[in-house]
């Protein structure tokens, strides 16, 4: 089911949480909400949901306006950030909860609610866990079951806010490719909420880049940190060194500044200042001599044992690519 | 040589825990403690029960079984049945209201929810007399409609629900506060109905609040003085509870009756402690076994 949104405006008291977002989303895909914390990307999920209203606009399921229509007609499996799985229900119980309070006419029986709930729980890889409480859960484990739970009730759109926000680094990596995959399995329409770029990158199809309440840019993973439309897409999305141009604020990649010991026509004079070189690229901090900025700059390794800068050496930086705003 | 000094230090120093003291000091604290619940708690206890069979088991059973302390026992369980179950449903309503939604007025509304605990029951009793009574706003109305409210049933009634109103909604609201409404939300996208949610989700997660809530509500019904004092007229065998009852024999000079209806009070008062260390014990329970299958 594809999910569109048009003119959405959202306050709280005196605060704009979201000023006019038009977005589409088309069926059977993943999209990503990133942003800092504060610039609206939950709100918009939850409006999404049918958990908060807009002040103003529209949001349409496959071109139905679904506006007004209650949470619970809307279909969509919601992941909240920290599960809010029942904690007094087990793992079964939290799964087939979906099923079971739906009116008698549409409820299905008892064996069928055991079957599916078994099924998704095998799906999630949990199956051994359905006796067991929440509290009794790891983080990983807890967020796999508010999935299953979420699919339980067969949901159009699927809606997950900082689904691995909670977990530490190395589980969050696994769980993060699993939901690719799973993504890839079912096709459901997904929409994440994420602060961590990296995550974004990885898993979306598509990245929809929020600040201050407003959409900044929308775009394939490689399209936005490629092509940053905006300052600030530039700055958020991966590590980015900002310099004063005559034309205004010029951004180049760390990777897109080439270093030589040979002064250049336009080329920026500067100390290296440190070294640090663990892991396929080598990081180069650089201070620049005419103004006391420092310029981070990334090299491969062999490039750079074949240069073999030494610190405190004078060397010379020119942009490959540079972006103005 | 490090053995040596060692065995020097020992002799020496003597090891202290940095959070004890002298032993004096311990003896006496927790002897003062002793007497201070001895002089206040288990004495008075005590008197309460010697007093009450000091003429023997006869005198008291004849105490306990005469018509006007039954008719009070009878019209204390009335109140009490009538008041907690709408307490309840209140208690609930309000903390309901209070934790998972946010609108304006809200903080007016914790503050309305205390104001039984803050006014002197006293005077609560002296408002349903002043809105109901025969001088007072609706008295003439009640009148022409032969309908009795202060000096009966309705107003004991009335002055109990109200002492008692804020025990239920205020065990709740922390304990739902803590829990925030994430669960019930979950619960409405899941598609579930407000009811089913309540029933379901909120009620379970704070089921031993509710009882303990209960509890308290319970035990203020049945031992409320003052206001019910107000209201109730003192008409023997028709407005009395037990308490007033417990009064009236005392200003009797007959001690021994006066004291068998108190040591019925004072057990009730046994059996609610009994219950609410029950419903601790057993919450600490299930939070506790929880964690401990975690960390299994």
């Amino acid at each position: 089911m594809s999910i569109t949104i048009q003119h959405i405006n959202k306050g709280f008291g005196q605060f704009s949480a979201l000023r006019d977002i038009n977005l589409q989303v088309p069926s059977g895909e993943l999209v990503a909400l990133l942003g800092p914390s504060g610039c609206g990307k939950t709100t918009l999920l939850r409006i999404i949901a049918g958990l908060e209203s807009p002040d103003s606009g529209q949001v349409l399921f496959d071109g139905v306006d679904t506006t007004h229509r209650d949470v619970r007609e809307r279909q969509v499996g919601f992941v909240f950030q920290h599960y809010a799985l029942f904690r007094h229900m087990t793992v079964f119980e939290n799964v087939a909860f979906g099923l079971r309070v739906r009116p008698k006419e549409t409820r299905p029986s008892d064996a069928e609610i055991k079957k599916r709930v078994h099924d998704l729980l095998k799906l999630v890889q949990l199956d051994w866990l359905a006796d067991r409480y929440p509290p009794q859960l790891s983080g990983g484990q807890r967020q796999r079951i508010a999935l299953a739970r979420a699919l339980a009730v067969e949901p159009k759109v699927l809606l997950l806010d900082e689904p691995f926000g909670a977990l530490d680094a190395k589980v969050r990596k696994d769980l993060r490719r699993w939901l690719r995959r799973l993504h890839d399995e079912l096709h459901v329409t997904s929409v994440f909420v994420t602060h961590d770029q990296e995550e974004a990158l990885e898993v979306a199809d598509t990245i929809v880049v929020m600040n201050h309440g407003q959409v900044e840019q929308v775009g394939s993973p490689q399209g936005v940190y490629d092509q940053p439309a905006t300052p600030f897409v530039y700055e958020f999305l991966g590590n980015v060194n900002a310099f004063e141009t005559p034309q205004g604020k010029g951004f180049v990649r760390p990777y897109e500044i080439a270093v030589s010991r040979v002064a250049e026509a336009n080329s920026i004079p500067g100390a290296l200042t440190y070294v640090h070189s663990v892991g396929s690229l080598v990081r180069l901090e650089i201070k620049r001599t005419d103004n006391e900025q420092y310029v981070d700059v990334e090299l491969g390794r062999e490039q750079f044992n074949q240069l073999n800068f030494q610190q405190g050496e004078t060397v010379y930086l020119k942009p490959t690519q540079l972006r103005v705003f | 040589m490090h053995n040596t000094q060692f065995q020097q230090y020992q002799g020496k120093v003597a090891f202290k825990r940095a959070t004890s003291e002298p032993a004096w000091v311990r003896w006496g604290l927790i002897g003062l403690a002793l007497a201070f619940l001895g002089l206040f708690l288990l004495i008075p206890l005590a008197a309460v029960f010697s007093e009450a069979l000091r003429k023997g088991w006869g005198v008291y059973l004849a105490a306990i079984t005469e018509a006007d302390a039954l008719s009070a026992m009878k019209l204390t369980l009335i109140a009490s049945l009538i008041s907690v179950p709408l307490n309840l449903v209140f208690g609930v309503a309000a903390a309901w209201a209070i934790t998972k939604f946010d609108f304006k007025g809200k903080s007016f509304l914790i503050t309305l929810i205390d104001l039984p605990f803050a006014v002197s029951p006293v005077i609560a009793g002296l408002i349903f007399v002043l809105i109901f009574g025969l001088q007072g706003w609706f008295g003439e109305w009640l009148i022409d409609h032969d309908l009795k409210v202060v000096f009966a049933v309705p107003g004991i009634v009335l002055a109990t629900i109200f002492v008692t109103f804020p025990f239920v909604a205020r065990e709740l609201i922390p304990l739902m506060q803590a829990q925030g409404k994430e669960e019930e939300e979950a619960a409405l996208v899941l598609g579930a109905s407000g009811w089913k949610m309540l029933w379901h989700v909120t009620l379970p997660n704070v089921k031993w609040g509710l009882i303990y809530g209960v509890i308290l509500t319970n035990a203020r019904a049945m031992g409320e003085f003052g206001a019910v004092s107000v209201v109730s007229g003192h008409i023997r065998g028709l407005t009395n509870t037990m308490p007033l009852h417990v009064e009236i024999l005392y200003n009797e000079y007959n001690y021994a009756a006066a004291f068998a209806v108190a040591s019925l009070l004072t057990l009730l008062a046994l059996v609610t402690l009994v219950l609410k260390t029950y419903v601790e014990w057993q919450a600490s329970r299930d939070a506790a076994n929880i964690e401990k299958e975690v960390t299994a």
